[in-house]
């Protein structure tokens, strides 16, 4: 008998015109691992808090349905019983925990739960060790990174020794480097534990998919579209699963493409060594010229920056924060004039540091930074507004307004210009960013992806023609970031120079022109993207995930002549022998989320 | 941890312990003054204060009961609200420092001054309720704005514990009379005025009763116009600002806007 | 965030005592300087406060010298020249006129009652500092829980509330870079300080509540407040020290009030000297 089973499950919120979750029936077998896979809003958090009880209890809204654990039905089992069967961990590391120190928030569930205090210390201890915790057992929640507050988020519900456990998006937050981390963790946690049930929504699945049992994907409507074996889902399945925007792992991508470029894939691989296997004997070539049998993604950006042709120039900036220590040491860097660069680096490095001078944020010294060949110090705030977009990682600290078009004609209103022109322009930046519909809504009030939208838009009211974006795709699923990435990218083919602080590699890979690496404030690298990702390590040294389609690559020997990787799936047909032209382009919606 | 109604009559049951509490303290204080050699001398203002301090720990003990019933949601997002109201303070500190030493530079009228700006520190009693609707939840805004401000070592110490014991009991009094239902404009600006005689009555006692009551009525009415202007009103305003972002649907403030 | 003083981490007497009950002794000891309007007592208490910070405590004076001595100065500014002007006296009590002009007069009894309040605040402070700097924060918190019958979700929140304020403040100066991009100046007039006010309050302020949505749901999802009974893993307990404690509190206290009312120095409390 399934240790879960849940029948007919549907769940409305109260706003809500549809119904989040539709008529949901599926098992889950104990000690299995369970990925849920759909698109934003198709209600995969929603099934989590149906299963730990918060809805209806904490959560409201209205649910139907039935839910049954290990042969009880849920809705009669206490709260207490509920909550020791089945434990969540969610997606933001700031609001998960309301003690001080790291041991208290783990004795904090067990306090609820009412565990006798003689043996809260050893379920403590052994929870902390098994996530490599067990030395900052007194140290305070807030001073632990990112990555350290989802471990302890693990802890917390190991330590309650529940029989199920549901992990929400833990990752989304999360550096690639630390995602990669937490990962090798929850396959540790798999092997030892194996009688612990797994349940897991995940956007990125490359190094998870190995634990995975089964897929349970959902259609936006909140309805079972199938579950199974996951080579069965990304086989079977696929073409559906391309349609809802759901992100396969990268190598099993390759080999569908490839297979419908008419290359014989045996079958889909999940991981890369198994991609080494399926496709070595289906190469054509293990070499090639970039530019051969297929045009190079990315044109080469010549190697002589002149102050004019920059459109940010920095030259020896150093600087401190107070008498604290050194926080960027001699940064030069040139950021030509309608190119696509990003900045990349471990955290810590600087590297928001580095771009808050772009905008006088922080003020440099004289004849450091210069925007379009001007000082920066030189010149007014408005000045450097008119010319420099500044895009914050959360879009909601920089809204003043409270509505979406009166948002829009701020920069404008404050700069005095003539009615009509304002309201044209309004009008045209709804219509190019697809907010059209939500003109009158309060800013705070849309989903993630537009409000990301809206914070691009205001930064370009005014005509600027330079953009600096701080980790544009932090927190999203790979849909609204694809999306949001291809207007930048249709920005920057109309002449924006679109600069980028980010961690998110597939994005650098995709887009990228140029890359600057900047470890501990110090640049260690500036170039094109395809070097940067040769460089082995160079990645090893910025603490830098490198992206499995290029450890595919040096797995299997494949290369470009100058030593350069293929950059994305499209370089690598050339490679099987196939035509790049013969394969339909990836049609990605825009204007996309149901959110 | 379902949502727990408020139980019946727990607005008139506060309203009573802390009416009976206040006349209560007001007799005693009579009765020792009576005689010829009484303990203390009768003096009108002083039995104003204490029978205010009275009411204002009567109702506050008497709500304590209900917000054990809060859910865990109300509690986090009070304490929370009075903590960052708290941050964006600080945030107004080197302002407030100025004010005091303009109060510290005139002397008297000074503090008359400085009361003009008063009004802040009430901010929490009106817009938690407002968002909350709960019995206890202006007690409880003050009440959680004392404990952190003074685990943060603020200037005023511990005496900040008992100002917003007695300006969140009298503001709850405001609630409590309009059952826990009301909060239109009048209400939150009868509440803010009731913290603001709050504050004056503990300040009075602390620091100021040997001053004459010329000094005192004028601090008195700045305190009333300022919390007027800048905790009723502005608690409103922001209120309603945040009500339009759509944070607030889950909150009893969002709820009832939904009916609307 | 930093306040003027915080918790120092330190093992003594009064480090190991009961939050709650040693909350209840310094009440004591403030309500007690509050009543008397002579300098004598509130200087008594002072250098009580100040014996058993440094013995009993074994907190340096070093961090916390500087906030008396601002408070010293401002009270005294502030107290010493509002009461010398505007004395009250009580009815019965003569006043001594030093310096008259028009409808403006310093009286003596006011000089020396403006002395008594700014040693007031400072002996006030002086119990707020000790009572600070010898008590974690979270042991105060699960002390009311446990021990004063504070609604125990309300002082969790306060944890929450706690651990959150860093947080805020961050983001504060992120919400301030951000608008003086869009071009918002920072004026530092009034309207434009009222204006900025107004205008960071919101995105905090909605920052905050969505995050606390959040952890809200976190905690039920660890079954807060379910059951019944909950246990304690930090338990906060009252022993006979603690009552000796406060009761040592009280005998002091009396101790001071009457070897002062013995030498006929207490003033207040109802109570006027024979002089």
């Amino acid at each position: 008998m399934a240790l879960i089973e849940v029948q007919g499950l549907s769940v409305r919120y109260p706003r809500a015109s549809q119904q989040a979750l539709h008529d949901l029936s599926f098992g889950v077998e104990r000690g299995e691992t369970l990925l849920i896979l759909g698109p934003s809003g198709s209600g995969k958090s929603t099934i989590g808090l149906c299963l730990a009880g918060l809805i209806p209890n904490s959560v409201p809204a209205g649910m139907e349905g039935r839910i049954g654990m290990a042969g009880r039905d849920a809705s009669e089992m206490t709260v207490g019983e509920r909550s020791a069967a089945i434990a969540m961990v969610f997606q933001d590391p700031d609001a998960q925990f309301c003690m001080l120190t790291v041991e208290d928030e783990v004795a904090f569930g067990l306090e609820n739960l009412a565990v006798p205090v003689e043996v809260m210390e050893s379920r403590i201890m052994q929870a902390l060790a098994l996530v490599g915790l067990d030395d900052r057992r007194h140290e305070r929640v807030d001073r632990l990174s990112g990555g350290q507050k989802q471990r302890l988020a693990l802890a917390c519900v190991l330590a309650r020794e529940p029989s199920i456990l549901f992990l929400d998006e833990p990752t989304s937050n999360l550096a690639p480097a630390t995602r990669h981390s937490f990962f090798q963790l929850l396959r540790t946690l798999r092997r030892e534990r194996p009688e612990l049930t797994l349940i897991i929504i995940e956007h990125v699945l490359d190094d998870l998919i190995e634990i995975v049992d089964r897929i349970l994907v959902l259609t936006p409507a909140g309805q079972l579209l199938t579950i199974g074996a996951p080579s069965e889902v990304f086989d079977l399945r696929d073409q559906e699963l391309d349609q809802l925007g759901i992100w396969l792992p990268q190598v099993t991508a390759l080999g569908r493409k490839l297979r419908l470029a008419g290359v014989p894939v045996e079958r889909l691989p999940l991981t890369v060594e198994g991609a080494v296997g399926v496709f070595e004997p289906l190469l054509a070539h293990r070499s090639l010229v970039p530019g051969e049998g297929g045009k190079p993604r990315v044109p080469m950006v010549g190697p002589a920056f002149g102050k004019e042709l920059s459109a940010i120039s920095v030259r020896d900036l150093s600087f401190r924060y107070g008498s604290g220590p050194e926080v960027l040491t001699r940064v030069s860097l040139d950021v030509p004039t309608a190119s696509f660069f990003a900045l990349v680096g471990p955290n810590g490095s600087g590297k928001t540091t580095l771009a808050s001078h772009f905008v006088e944020i922080l003020r440099p010294p004289i004849g450091s930074v210069h925007v379009l060949g001007d000082d920066i110090t030189q010149l007014t705030t408005a000045q450097i507004t008119d010319r420099v977009g500044y895009v914050f990682q959360n879009p909601e600290h920089q809204f003043v307004e409270q509505r979406v078009e009166e948002e829009l004609a701020y920069s404008l209103r404050l700069r005095r210009r003539p009615l009509d022109e304002i309201e044209a322009t309004v009008d045209r930046f709804l219509d190019i960013f697809g907010l059209a519909p939500y003109r009158k809504l309060n800013p705070f009030s849309l989903s993630q992806g537009q409000k990301r939208r809206l914070s691009v838009a205001t930064m370009l009211a005014l005509g600027q023609s330079i953009l600096v974006l701080d980790e544009p795709t932090f927190g999203q699923d790979r849909n609204t970031a694809k999306a949001l990435m291809e207007r930048l990218n249709a920005l920057h083919r109309d002449g924006v120079t679109v600069f980028v602080i980010t961690h998110d590699m597939q994005l650098v890979a995709d887009y990228a022109q140029q890359v600057a690496v900047l470890v501990e404030g110090e640049i260690r690298f500036i170039g094109p993207t395809s070097m940067f990702f040769a460089n082995q390590a160079l990645l090893h040294e910025a603490s830098l995930q490198s992206l499995p389609l290029h450890d595919l690559a040096r797995e299997m020997g494949i290369a470009y002549a100058d030593g350069t990787l293929p950059m994305s799936l499209r370089d690598w047909y050339p490679f099987f022998g196939v035509e790049a032209a013969s394969l339909p382009e990836d049609v990605q919606p825009l204007g996309e989320e149901a959110t | 941890m379902s949502t727990v109604s408020t139980s019946k009559g727990a607005g008139l049951r506060i309203l009573i312990l802390g009416v009976v509490l206040g006349v209560g303290t007001i007799l005693v204080y009579w009765f020792a003054s009576q005689g010829e050699d009484a303990w203390v001398s009768w003096n009108l203002v002083t039995a104003i204060v204490l029978g205010l301090i009275a009411v204002a720990t009567g109702a506050s003990v008497g709500s304590s009961a209900e917000v054990a019933r809060w859910t865990t949601w109300e509690a986090v997002l009070s304490a929370v609200l009075a903590g960052v109201i708290g941050v964006l303070f600080w945030a107004w500190g080197l302002f407030w420092e100025l004010l005091d030493v303009i109060r510290s530079g005139i002397p008297g009228y000074g503090i008359a001054v400085r009361d003009l700006f008063y009004g802040f520190w009430f901010l929490a009693v009106v817009l938690v309720p407002y968002i909350v609707r709960r019995p206890g939840a202006a007690v409880a805004a003050e009440v959680v704005g004392a404990v952190v401000s003074s685990l943060l070592g603020s200037q005023w110490g511990l005496t900040v514990l008992i100002s917003g014991l007695v300006q969140g009991g009298l503001a709850e009094v405001v609630f409590a009379a309009r059952g826990y239902k009301n909060y239109d404009m009048a209400t939150l600006l009868l509440a803010s005025l009731a913290a603001a005689i709050g504050s004056w009555v503990v300040d009075y006692a602390f620091w100021y009763s040997t001053l004459q009551m010329n000094i005192l009525i004028l601090m008195l009415i700045a305190r009333f116009i300022s919390a007027a202007v800048l905790s009723g009103w502005l608690g409103k305003a922001i209120g309603d600002a945040l009500v339009a972002t759509g944070v607030l649907d889950n909150t009893a403030l969002g709820r009832s806007r939904l009916q609307a | 965030m930093n306040g003027l003083f915080s918790y120092y981490e330190r093992d003594s007497f009064l480090h190991r005592r009961n939050p709650s009950l040693k909350l209840l002794c310094v009440l004591v000891f403030m309500l007690s300087v509050v009543m008397a309007f002579d300098p004598w007592t509130p200087l008594a208490f002072f250098v009580v406060g100040l014996v058993v910070q440094l013995f009993l405590g074994r907190v340096p004076l070093r961090g916390t010298a500087r906030p008396l001595l601002f408070f010293f100065i401002l009270g005294a500014l502030g107290f010493i020249g509002s009461n010398a002007l505007f004395y009250n006296p009580p009815p019965g009590e003569a006043v001594t006129v030093l310096w008259s002009s028009g409808v403006l007069r310093i009286t003596a009894e006011g000089l020396r009652v403006g002395i008594s309040l700014t040693m007031r605040i400072v002996a006030i402070v002086i119990f707020s500092i000790l009572f600070v700097t010898t008590t974690d924060p979270t042991d105060f918190v699960l002390s009311l829980i446990q021990n004063a019958h504070f609604p125990f979700r309300l002082g969790y929140g306060i944890l929450v509330a706690y651990r959150f304020l860093p947080l805020w403040r961050t983001e504060l100066g992120i919400i301030r870079s951000a608008h003086r991009i869009r071009g918002v100046g920072e004026r530092t007039t009034l309207r434009g300080r009222w204006n900025q006010l107004r205008r960071y309050a919101v995105p905090l302020l909605a920052s905050a509540i969505r995050k606390s949505e959040r952890v809200a749901i976190a905690m039920d999802s660890k079954a807060f407040g379910a059951l019944p009974q909950r246990t304690y893993y930090r338990k906060q307990t009252v022993t006979w020290a603690d009552w000796g404690m406060l009761v040592g509190a009280l005998m002091v206290t009396s101790l001071i009030l009457l070897t002062l009312a013995r030498f006929g120095l207490l003033r207040g409390y109802g109570v006027i000297p024979a002089d």
